[in-house]
């Protein structure tokens, strides 16, 4: 580009940064009023961000962490509509977990998970079941986890929202499932969209960066006049810095997002090259951004593999879960894998998670229902244990028989690993001292290296 | 299995207790010693004067004995079989046991609590009752009748303008804060003009003013005149009307996970703006809006007003996706939650599933009130697996409907009573498996679940047939709008749970406001909504003024005088100004309930008219400026954003939207939860008139904090963030109305000085000073360099460089911020 470019810069910068715009007086303003500041964790803390990644529509437990079948010994306690895992399934070689053989790599890299096999689901219906998994409510608007995280935790790179969505399709919930509610909106999730514009508004519609450089040199110059004349006013202050960290974000977001700068051999452990089609095809690209923002200090990351429609809720015929897992399995794995080899597993949560089960009888031809008695989520890195099974079902896969986990118990204990007590992290809303867990949830100690 | 080990031990415990009977019947219980204690170790701590768990406390002889929230009596002296708390204690099914955890009774405390029933349950006079907890919480200052104090003696007599100054002013004396000075003149027509009608004021309005504050008529009367002025303008009402919108959580789709629309909710929203820019009474408004429908009318026309207000309750938030388990019991609690939080500034719901914790709403109260709504015909806007709406209240004669409907009524009425049938037995199958459950068998309850299934699978059936029905009858004018049901009394549903009644609870007003009951003739006959509406809008409820006059305040000052404006409990902030607060309700009612009159005021205090600007003496004294010595500088919300672009623009379409959104067909509405509503529409005209959904908001307004139509949204945030600054930096729609606004720049006039002013004028309401054209003058040197440098045509150039400009100008506080 031109010299003026150039040196055009560095002149924004200082006209933005703290060091030229009334110096002291603003960073004082913006260190106290900050909402999105680092906070300390109210103990120490095991991890310090989590990937969430949740399966829309209801994973089958039977057909993927949790297998059933006559081969092992499963016999449907006579039920006639009784349906084994139909994809057969084997054991990791390191750990033994159990997984379906539509998930290949997932199990390959058991020794790092650890799975909850005796998870209840909050309600029958996948629009309440995901919002309870999301919000700890199947009804009312709540905040979202990753509202609390960033509310509890702030941000360490102000560049980034600290709660992103990278979500093809809206889930069932619709965009409740991100909202910050009656948290200050600041800690509500950003939606990244795979595509040439991942976040509303990062490009500019027709001008060049030159323009807008000398667009902001002006407001700025202007807003700096209007604040020095109001010197306590810390919204203005903050206001001012916005435009900053929004004139770094057009640079900092498309760079986090440009995967091509990944190596060769990552992108084939994603299967980024992969040609891949249907519903979940975005996922090896969304598993290593979500990669890339972690590593750029993005504390709550949620990957959504579907929408509301098509995806894992296969009542008429099961065998669609062999193609949703095969667009998702590899690229999961691979974040782990790569987590894992980058030093960064060890504080970085992985949590996979859907709203509810599916009946271990047969619905329809093939398929099966929703069943909330029972189902399976796992967890990696964090202080987790690894290669480790928590609780079980009965024979069928039916209903839990040991240690049975609410989804309040599965925040809490994700909270309590970020170094957050679930009890302590409140907002007072209408008179009450709101939480993620409501009045309830216990930290599941068993799962906890 | 589980189930069984337990009650056998249960029974061998009876036995023994039966066998120990014969031996010491005849020793006598002594209350103090024997009984008491037990109370108080084991059951106080929920049942006492913390908690009454279940509507019921063992700590007070004049309560004992009553009937508990389960419709039973936890003791009934001389019967011990019809003694719950006997049940209880024994029963091993942990929904029912007593205590709920820890170790059960010993054997001997049993006996004890059955010998002391079987004689008599002597509860002697001189047993220490502990202090009641609700004379506590009714001494709360918002439960205490509203006060007519007389405006305080001030030190500067001078600086007041009017009653309201001097509440302020004395609290400010005593504190020792000096008020700011009075605001710019230029800063306070802007800021009147957005409080009022949410958009710009006109170049020529802010010169009018101008020369009648500074010569004409003086400024307190050109203040008032430009009140009166604003007031009078249809913006007026599509302004507040928005913000009534946000407290009643207004949305053109219903909420359910498939988030029907509702192309008839546009009449209620409606006639919110309409209602405000008539100045309805605010008593009158609410009395419409809850039981519209029920009042009388002089025309079909004044009838059908009425009608389309209660749009108002219509408009609680629809939950699931099935006919044969519709969870009213939820909309119902939605309705009570908005109708405490917005009109009472109550928290009612929390008393749902057991007493409130914290303010004296007991669940006999909540009941109490849900029996109301349960007595009300909601109307159905079609769900997932009844793609129909139902019950929707028509707008024709009641013959005209006839007419049209008589080829399909009798079909409809008879798959109606079908569908209503199947429901009321899936109810009561419902109830009698949850009554049971705890006893029966796993072989057994799979069976009732198979059972239940079969019936509501049936049920479900019977209602697809009568949404088809429903589809193929002819359209007619309707309103989403509610009107008086199937007339009964609530039973408290134990722990929230419908399918677990308790006692039946006589439709009433909360014991804390005055616990009216329904007139015996009503009772029978109405659902109580009528009376209901009374009471709430009485001069004599303590909450309904305050409140609202709260509210006002909050949304021309920033923050309320109580800045929980939706939680005037006992959790929620005590009032910067009590007196002031009181004075104001007193004089909003004596006017009428008028709101205009409320503005007026406001508005024409001269603490309104102060400047925003800071004094670091103050600062040190009243940070947060909780005395109001300054005018809280407030950004502006969404709407007022996109509304103002639009005006610069000139493309704002400023006729009210007196037709439904371009809904798709009814006939073919297919909504599931995989495949929602979601479409949207384009729109020209104000922000107000968008469509509004439930389930998916548009990004804009959740970058600007915009109002969240699933609850009560009480004040919009001020946030702050990147995507807001992305917004203004890269938007398309805003570089749209910069191109469009630079158009009429460089259209109207000749020199960049001209040029510049229109631009200032238009945008920030003054000229600029020299300093800042010559900045402005250099940017547009700048850019047209730069443009040339890049190639473009001169006319383009011309329109980009002062399309820059303009962006510029957007970016800035002055703008975004009303001074």
């Amino acid at each position: 580009m031109s010299k003026r470019h150039l040196h055009r810069r560095p002149l924004i910068r200082s006209l933005f940064g703290s060091s030229l715009l009334m110096p002291g007086v603003l960073s004082n303003l913006l260190a106290a009023d900050n909402p999105m500041r680092a906070r300390q964790s109210h103990f120490a803390a095991s991890a310090k961000r989590i990937i969430f990644i949740y399966a829309t529509g209801g994973v089958s437990h039977i057909d993927s962490f949790d297998p059933k079948s006559t081969d092992n010994g499963h016999d449907g306690s006579g039920d006639e509509r009784w349906m084994g895992s139909i994809f057969g399934s084997d054991r990791n070689a390191k750990c033994g977990t159990e997984v379906s053989n539509i998930f290949p790599h997932l199990r390959d890299v058991m020794d790092e998970i650890c799975v909850i096999r005796s998870m209840k689901a909050s309600h029958f219906d996948h629009s309440e079941a995901t919002l309870g998994m999301h919000t700890g409510s199947a009804t009312f608007a709540r905040p979202s986890m990753g509202s609390w995280v960033s509310y509890g935790l702030g941000t360490v790179n102000e560049n980034l929202p600290s709660f992103m969505v990278i979500a093809p399709f809206l889930p069932y919930g619709g965009t409740q499932v991100y909202a910050s509610d009656f948290l200050p909106a600041c800690h509500q999730g950003t939606r990244v969209i795979p595509g040439d514009n991942p976040i509303a508004n990062l490009r500019s519609p027709e001008l060049g960066r030159d323009l807008q450089d000398l667009e902001l040199k002006l407001s700025g110059s202007m807003n700096k006049r209007h604040a020095s004349e109001r010197p306590f006013d810390s919204e203005l202050a903050a206001r001012i810095k916005s435009f900053e960290t929004a004139f770094e974000m057009q640079q900092a977001a498309p760079e986090a997002f440009d995967v091509s700068q990944e190596p060769a051999h990552i992108r084939k452990l994603y299967g980024l090259d992969r040609k891949v089609k249907g519903p979940g095809a975005d996922f090896a690209w969304q598993c290593l951004v979500a990669r890339r923002l972690a590593e750029r200090g993005v504390r709550f990351i949620e990957l959504i593999d579907t929408g509301s429609r098509p995806n894992w809720d296969s009542h008429g015929e099961i065998k669609e879960h062999a193609d949703l897992a095969k667009n998702v399995d590899q690229p999961t794995a691979a974040l782990i894998t790569d987590l894992k080899q980058r030093g960064m597993l060890d504080d970085t949560i992985v949590l996979w998670a859907t709203e509810f089960g599916r009946t271990p009888t047969r619905e329809g031809k093939n398929g099966r229902g929703h069943h909330r008695d029972c189902f399976s989520v796992w967890l990696a890195g964090g202080g987790f244990k690894s290669g480790h099974v928590h609780g079980t079902t009965d024979d069928i896969g039916k209903y839990t028989v040991e240690n049975p986990v609410e989804v309040h118990d599965l925040h809490a204990t994700v909270l309590h690993q970020m170094g957050i007590d679930h009890e302590r992290l409140t907002f007072r809303h209408a008179g009450r001292d709101f939480r993620l867990t409501d009045v309830h949830g216990r930290i599941l100690q068993d799962i906890i290296a | 299995m589980k189930k069984i080990a337990p009650t056998f031990a249960t029974m061998v415990a009876i036995l023994l207790l039966s066998l120990a009977k014969f031996a010491i019947a005849s020793e006598p219980v002594d209350f103090s010693n024997d009984i008491q204690p037990i109370f108080a170790k084991r059951c106080i701590e929920c049942h006492g004067p913390e908690e009454q768990n279940g509507g019921m406390r063992l700590d007070q002889k004049r309560t004992v004995f009553s009937e508990a929230d389960s419709g039973h009596r936890a003791i009934v002296a001389n019967n011990v079989e019809e003694s719950e708390l006997v049940k209880r204690v024994q029963s091993s099914d942990p929904d029912n046991q007593m205590p709920p955890e820890g170790e059960r009774l010993t054997t001997k405390q049993l006996d004890l609590l059955e010998r002391w029933i079987a004689g008599g349950a002597l509860w002697p006079d001189k047993a220490i009752d502990t202090a009641n907890h609700s004379d506590a919480t009714s001494t709360h200052w918002s439960f205490l009748p509203i006060e007519s104090p007389n405006p305080p003696v001030v030190r500067d007599i001078e600086w007041s303008w009017n009653e309201i100054d001097r509440f302020l002013q004395s609290k400010r004396e005593a504190s020792g804060l000096i008020a700011s000075d009075d605001s710019d003149l230029r800063a306070l027509i802007r800021r009147a003009t957005y409080d009022l009608t949410g958009l710009p004021p006109t170049p020529d309005e802010v010169s009018e003013f101008l020369i009648e504050a500074q010569t004409a008529i003086g400024k307190k009367e050109a203040i008032e005149k430009l009140v009166d002025r604003l007031l009078s303008q249809v913006n007026y009402g599509e302004r507040w009307g928005r913000h009534w919108m946000d407290w009643v959580r207004y949305a053109d789709t219903s909420g359910d996970n498939s988030d029907y629309p509702i192309p008839e909710a546009y009449l209620y929203r409606n006639y919110i703006i309409d209602a405000f820019n008539a100045d309805l009474p605010y008593d009158r408004f609410l009395i419409e809006q809850i039981a519209g429908d029920l009042l009388p009318s002089e025309s079909l026309a004044q009838k059908n007003r009425q009608t389309i207000a209660t749009g108002y309750l219509a408009m609680a938030r629809r939950f699931g996706s099935l006919v044969e388990r519709y969870p009213w019991h939820l909309t119902i609690e939605d309705t009570i939650d908005n109708l405490g939080k917005t009109v009472l500034g109550l928290t009612l719901a929390c008393a749902r599933c057991h007493d409130h914790k914290f303010d004296p709403i007991s669940t006999r109260d909540y009941y109490g009130i849900y029996g109301i709504f349960a007595s009300t015909q909601y109307p159905m806007p079609g769900l997932e697996l009844f793609k129909a709406q139902r019950d929707f209240v028509p707008l024709i004669p009641s013959d005209e409907v006839a007419d049209v409907m008589q080829p399909f009524q009798k079909e409809i009425d008879k798959l109606e009573t079908e569908l209503e049938t199947l429901l009321a037995k899936c109810e009561t199958q419902a109830i009698e498996d949850a009554a049971v459950s705890s006893e029966a068998t796993i072989a057994e309850q799979r069976k009732r679940r198979k059972d239940l299934d079969t019936m509501m699978l049936k049920a479900r059936k019977a209602g697809e047939k009568l949404a088809e029905a429903l589809k193929k009858a002819p359209a007619i004018p309707t309103a989403y709008a509610v009107q008086d049901g199937r007339i009964q009394d609530a039973r408290i549903q134990i722990k929230g749970e419908p399918d677990r009644p308790g006692a039946a609870v006589p439709r009433k007003f909360p014991d804390v406001l005055g616990a009216f009951a329904l007139p015996e003739d009503v009772e029978a006959s109405s659902s109580g909504r009528l009376q209901l509406a009374n009471w709430i809008a009485s001069g004599k409820n303590p909450l309904t003024a305050r409140v609202i006059v709260n509210r006002v305040w909050q949304r021309h000052f920033g923050v309320g005088l109580v800045a929980s404006t939706s939680d005037f409990g006992l959790r929620g902030e005590l009032p910067s100004h009590p007196e002031l607060l009181d004075w104001l309700a007193n004089d909003f009612m004596q006017n009428g309930w008028s709101i205009k009159h409320l503005h007026r005021r406001l508005m024409t205090s001269r603490t309104y008219q102060l400047s925003s600007r800071d004094s670091k003496a103050n600062i040190a004294i009243d940070p947060t400026n909780r005395l109001y010595w300054k005018f809280n500088r407030l950004r502006l919300d969404a709407e007022s954003i996109r509304d103002t672009l639009l005006v610069l623009g000139d493309s704002l379409d400023p006729n009210p939207m007196t037709e439904p959104h371009p809904f798709p067909e009814k006939a073919n509405w297919d909504f599931t939860q995989h495949y929602p509503f979601k479409d949207d529409y384009a729109s020209q005209k104000r922000s107000v008139y968008m469509m509004t959904k439930r389930l998916t908001a548009k990004v804009y307004f959740q970058t600007f904090d915009g109002p969240d139509p699933n609850v009560c949204t009480s004040d919009r945030d001020q946030s702050v963030t990147p995507l807001q600054a992305l917004y203004f930096v890269n938007d398309a729609f805003l570089h749209d109305q910069a191109n469009l606004f630079a158009d009429r720049v460089t259209e109207g006039s000749a020199s960049d000085q001209q040029r510049l002013n229109y631009a200032f004028d238009h945008i920030l309401c003054r000229i600029p000073t020299d300093e800042e054209s010559q900045m402005m003058l250099d940017h547009l040197k700048n850019v047209r360099e730069q443009l040339v440098e890049s190639k473009h045509v001169e006319l383009e150039i011309e329109r980009q460089a002062w399309s820059s400009l303009t962006r510029s100008l957007l970016r800035l506080n002055e703008f975004l911020y009303l001074d």
